[in-house]
């Protein structure tokens, strides 16, 4: 599966949140381990309602665990 | 770490074995059908042994993985996943049914045209077939329409 255009901070956050092990955080937001990996390698982008779950479990804004790349954003 | 032992995996393993036990058995099935005379009852018997026992493997893997692995339920990527298979699978499916409907329909045309007109082709598979397409087109364009009205 090729990578989304979509990029994260997830596995930093998870090491500043007490080294948060994948399982823990797809308990808490309720999906299994390998789909936090496949966000964490950019290979999935979740749904909006998934990528809240994931900031609040951080305590983050939304835009601090995903970005987006602005050349890509801008029209051609 | 690794990415063994999820319920992701379970799902995984589960759906590679149900890809390996048809990629192995239905395959055999059509050329063990296909060679030689067999009547119907033969051929049913023949598809019937290629069930149960791909249903067999699958069964005793699924007891073996789910020992193995812990079960959680589906989430967004596996409806995600499942939706994307079933819209390829699903072309896959309609290309292949036009394909054979064509056939089908030139094979009836030449039958006709040899025995100096009359039809002696039994149709019924034709429309079957051409109806089974019409009801799946309407489904699809309802769905649609409905998406782009409700959601």
């Amino acid at each position: 599966m090729k990578a989304t255009k979509v990029s994260n901070q997830i596995r930093t956050l998870r090491f500043h949140a007490d080294e948060m092990t994948q399982q823990d955080l797809a308990t808490r937001i309720g999906v299994s381990r390998q789909t936090v990996v496949a966000i964490e390698k950019a290979k999935y982008s979740p749904s909006l309602e998934l990528a809240f779950k994931i900031a609040r479990v951080f305590e983050v804004p939304l835009e601090t665990v995903f970005s987006f790349e602005e050349e890509q954003f801008i029209a051609k | 770490m690794n990415e063994s032992g999820t319920g992701a995996d379970f799902r995984a393993k589960s759906n590679l074995t149900a890809l390996i036990t048809t990629a192995l058995i239905y395959p055999a099935v059509l050329l063990f059908s296909a060679i030689g005379e067999k009547n119907i009852f033969e051929l049913a018997a023949i598809l019937a042994v290629g069930v149960v026992l791909q249903i067999s493997i699958m069964i005793v893997i699924h007891i073996f993985l789910a020992l193995k692995t812990t079960q959680e339920p589906d989430d967004e990527r596996d409806h995600d996943l499942a939706r994307r298979a079933s819209h390829v699978s699903g072309t896959v499916m309609t290309s292949s049914v036009v394909i054979v409907l064509l056939i089908m329909l030139v094979r009836a045309m030449i039958a006709t045209v040899s025995s100096g007109g009359e039809t002696n082709v039994d149709l019924w598979p034709l429309y079957g077939i051409f109806g089974s397409l019409i009801l799946s087109e309407l489904v699809r364009y309802t769905i649609t329409a409905r998406g782009y009205r409700v959601d």
